[in-house]
């Protein structure tokens, strides 16, 4: 492993490690390199041009559908596939459930390079994206903006993941005071992120609560915010299940067996955690609808598509969750992840392309431009990329290294300390390190070998 | 309970707090009473003949292109407001004849694209007109949000603006009318205080009961507008979304804008007391 | 010499009557120049009060008076006078008094409207009054409230 990592003194060091890092690890000539590379360059030249001719030089973008699939897919689809970050910090760090430990490192780089990527898709969407500063630098500030809201969490949010996931970069770089510091931030960050979520999820449905009239009665709700939320519960985390089915068989070689062998109970968890999270949603819709009166609209063409994506994409891959979760058969959970995210996606279209402005005949209807699917794509493979090059590097899906473990350690004994202080001070001197047979005073700067 | 990670989970949340929008609530009611002072005008649609003068003026204040108002075949479809034509007039064949409407931003009394913009690009002055400004990022959420689908994006352009009728703003700071009302030969647009003008419409009905439908468009309509119409017959028969309500589109937002606050507040304190509730006391 | 009596008699009879008929002849002359007979109106009106985007008006009176039967229906002022139409409509309108049209509402509605009614004259704008070169549009300034 990268002993050198250990080493870095001064920037000349920084720089040479770098250099020897962005070497390409593995084959160069893969069928995913060959396919993803031409379309990612390609995907630059579009977007380039885009700067220069404007929004309609690439997108079918119109008077009457000001939005597409930059912000339907891209922007709701994948901030919605992001939500397992939320959700796994959730059990892991405040529920403190172990055995999903193993995976939240990937989660949460996924979530963090999902918003850095499709926050990149909201800038080339905007007309004027040099003036994205505007509302961060208050000119102006909207207050009563839903989307100045959304806007500022994206920020937060960003931040807080980064602040998550940046002890795997410390690691990287052997910085261990660095890494102390990230990782007493991780529990306040969790839960900054876990609250800026719920509000951010939300607040993308609540973008259309304004679009009345335009969108499909049977999917427009004042309760489109908490449809948006729960449903980025099970969307995420069928975007983990699909994710870590695929990093089980490319990543193989960075896996340890810890996260191997818990991979089988993992997405057995996971598949019920979706079941439950769907039944929820299930029961939402039925309320909206029964409250509603949508009954006539059922044998409408739209009822069917209706039904299509609430029967079809969501009763019937929550009834193969449980099924899977109960007989213990990943194929079937697989399955209902990849049926429960075509599902999301077809939700947030609806909302954002097909049911808004349903009226609208459909030749006149918008349809995507083939470039903007192939932008589209090439943020995809980009992020793909960007996730690759960190896993051959980092400690994601690997136990971290031993002196990171013994400053994990460190940061509980001292917070046990600081409460029993509190609490307690006559029973400081029960306090010892649990299961660590080495000593590791607080202020050591030179670190074991890396095993 | 560890007293460190209390204290910062709240204060991540009241951090967060500070970019909530607290000032949503005072911001409704006031209105109501302000909009009778409002800038409005009155659209006889009995009295317009289909001249496009009103067109031709506004190209010309604006320094756009000006349409030949002579070739009369573009009646023969429903026009839309453009980048280049912020005003548009549409003919309807109706049981009363030929009717013809002026169509252009209304000026809502309380709008949904200034509560839609998170730059405050689109505002809402305290004159009355909405209009737009420069530090847009061209997010379009605004085209999302109006009832009326009035804003019209220059997707052409490299910098592109929103256009939409701006009322006429600059004319109006130098005492000037719109240019479109001081066009109008039939006097079929008439410009004044939102008030006054209601009343005139309804004088206008109360004295010739049978030459007017007997609603005002506009004067309820999403919580009010600044344009109000009357017409010989009911409005869904000149294109008239009649459908849109009369509660002012921002108040659809408002129930989320209310309970961001408390999601910033409730959620660190319940994920914090779940995370000392589930601790496992080590010894 | 003394005239007789009758000859006395004779010059009264004719001064009474060169005063009735004389007073008549007054009565006829003072009516005349107040009572308005359609052979009085003017052939042809320039209408240029308000001429800033389309030239002045070329109006046939003459030919509306031949026309129309009754002189009311386009001088309706409630008085009975007959009077130019910008006597009482002011250009701009009156904000007090919105029942009353200005005068450049009052040409077109009075005009055109009873050319579409009758289906007869002219209603497009060019049929009227030609286009000016317009660089600069005139302006009428709000009144101060």
């Amino acid at each position: 492993m990268a002993a050198s990592a250990r080493e870095i003194r001064s920037f000349r060091d920084f720089l040479v490690f770098i250099r020897a890092e962005l070497k390409p690890k593995g084959k160069l000539i893969t069928p995913f390199n060959v396919i993803s590379a031409p379309v990612i360059v390609l995907g630059i030249i579009l977007v380039a041009y885009r700067m220069v001719k404007g929004l309609g030089s690439v997108t079918n973008l119109s008077q009457e559908f000001p939005w597409g699939v930059w912000i339907g897919f891209d922007v709701m689809t994948g901030v919605a596939f992001a939500g397992g970050a939320y959700v796994l910090t959730f059990v892991v760090y405040m529920l403190r459930s172990e055995k999903y430990h193993p995976i939240v490192r990937a989660t949460v780089l996924n979530g963090f390079l999902a918003y850095v990527f499709y926050a990149g898709a909201l800038v080339i969407d905007l007309g004027r994206p040099w003036h994205i500063f505007n509302p961060i630098i208050g000119n102006k500030f909207g207050l009563y903006s839903v989307l100045f809201l959304v806007a500022w969490h994206f920020l937060l949010y960003m931040t807080a993941e980064f602040i998550e996931i940046s002890p795997v970069f410390a690691e990287w770089l052997g910085w261990r005071r660095v890494r102390k510091i990230l990782g007493s931030l991780t529990v306040g960050a969790v839960i900054f992120g876990i609250t800026l979520s719920t509000l951010h999820q939300s607040g993308l449905g609540a973008l259309f609560l304004m679009a009345k009239g335009k969108i499909h009665p049977l999917w427009y709700t004042p309760f489109i915010p908490i449809l948006f939320f729960i449903s980025s519960i099970f969307g995420g985390l069928s975007m983990v299940i699909f994710e870590g089915t695929i990093s089980q068989r490319v990543f193989a070689h960075r896996m340890d067996n810890e996260h191997r062998a818990s991979h089988e109970d993992i997405i057995i968890g996971l598949g019920k955690g979706c079941a439950g999270a769907m039944l929820v949603y299930f029961f939402l819709k039925v309320l909206v609808f029964i409250h509603g009166k949508h009954w006539p609209y059922l044998v409408t063409p739209w009822g069917s598509w209706y039904l299509i994506e609430v029967v079809g994409l969501v009763v019937i891959p929550c009834l193969l969750f449980l099924r899977g979760s109960i007989y213990r058969n990943l194929k079937i959970i697989r399955v209902a992840a990849v049926l429960t995210m075509i599902g999301i996606i077809i939700n947030r279209l609806n909302y954002s392309v097909i049911a808004f402005k349903w009226y609208v005949p459909l030749p006149e209807h918008y349809v995507p431009h083939w470039m903007e699917i192939e932008t589209t794509l090439a943020i995809v493979f980009a992020e793909i990329w960007v996730f690759r090059w960190i896993v051959n590097r980092m400690p994601i899906f690997q136990q971290p290294p031993e002196w990171a473990r013994a400053v994990e350690e460190e940061i509980r004994f001292e917070r046990r300390l600081a409460t029993a202080q509190n609490e307690r001070p006559e029973s400081i001197s029960e306090i010892t390190l649990s299961g660590s047979s080495q000593h590791v005073p607080a202020n050591r700067e030179s670190v074991p070998d890396n095993p | 309970m560890d007293r460190r990670s209390f204290l910062k989970a709240v204060s991540f949340g009241i951090a967060g707090l500070t970019t909530s929008p607290f000032a949503a609530t005072k911001r409704a009611h006031a209105k109501h009473s302000l909009s009778d002072d409002f800038v409005a005008v009155l659209v006889d649609t009995t009295r317009c003949i289909g001249c496009r003068s009103c067109e031709e003026a506004c190209a010309e204040a604006h320094h756009l292109p000006i349409p030949d108002v002579s070739d009369d075949s573009v009646f023969e479809k429903e026009r839309q407001t453009s980048t280049s034509q912020l005003t548009v007039v549409n003919r309807y064949r109706t049981e009363k004849g030929e009717v013809f409407v002026k169509k252009q931003c209304m000026h809502c009394n309380e709008p949904a694209c200034a509560a839609a913009c998170l730059v405050k690009a689109m505002q809402k002055r305290k004159e009355g007109p909405v209009t737009w400004q420069d530090n847009c990022m061209g997010c379009r959420i605004c085209m999302v949000s109006c009832p009326f689908d009035i804003p019209k994006f220059e997707y052409h352009s490299w910098n592109p603006r929103i256009q939409k009728c701006d009322f006429c703003w600059e004319r109006l700071m130098r005492g000037e009318e719109p240019a479109c009302v001081e066009a109008c030969p039939q006097e079929a647009l008439v410009f004044g205080r939102r008030k006054e003008l209601i009343e005139e419409a309804k004088r206008r009905i109360y004295q010739n009961p049978d030459k007017y439908y007997h609603h005002i468009y506009g004067e309820h309509e999403v919580g009010g507008t600044g344009w109000l119409y009357i017409s010989a017959v009911p409005f869904e028969q000149i294109g008239f979304k009649t459908d849109v309500g009369t509660t002012a589109y921002p108040e659809y937002t408002k129930g989320f804008l209310y309970a961001v606050p408390f999601v910033l507040i409730l959620w660190p304190a319940f994920l914090t007391a779940i995370r000392s509730l589930t601790k496992v006391e080590e010894e | 010499m003394k005239k007789k009596s009758h000859e006395r008699k004779g010059d009264d009879a004719v001064r009474y009557v060169a005063v009735i008929f004389g007073i008549c002849v007054a009565i006829l002359i003072c009516g005349r120049a107040i009572v308005v007979l359609p052979q009085d109106a003017p052939e042809v009106i320039t209408l240029d009060t308000l001429s800033k985007r389309y030239e002045p008006v070329t109006f046939p009176h003459m030919l509306h008076v031949d026309v129309i039967e009754s002189c009311e229906e386009c001088h309706h002022a409630p008085s009975g006078e007959i009077s130019a139409c910008s006597e009482c409509h002011t250009t701009p309108l009156d904000p007090e008094n919105r029942s009353k049209l200005g005068l450049k509402g009052a040409y077109h509605l009075q005009c055109v409207g009873c050319h579409q009614d009758s289906q007869s004259g002219p209603t497009r704008c060019a049929d009227c009054h030609q286009r000016k070169d317009v660089k600069s549009i005139g302006t009428r300034k709000l009144e101060a409230r």
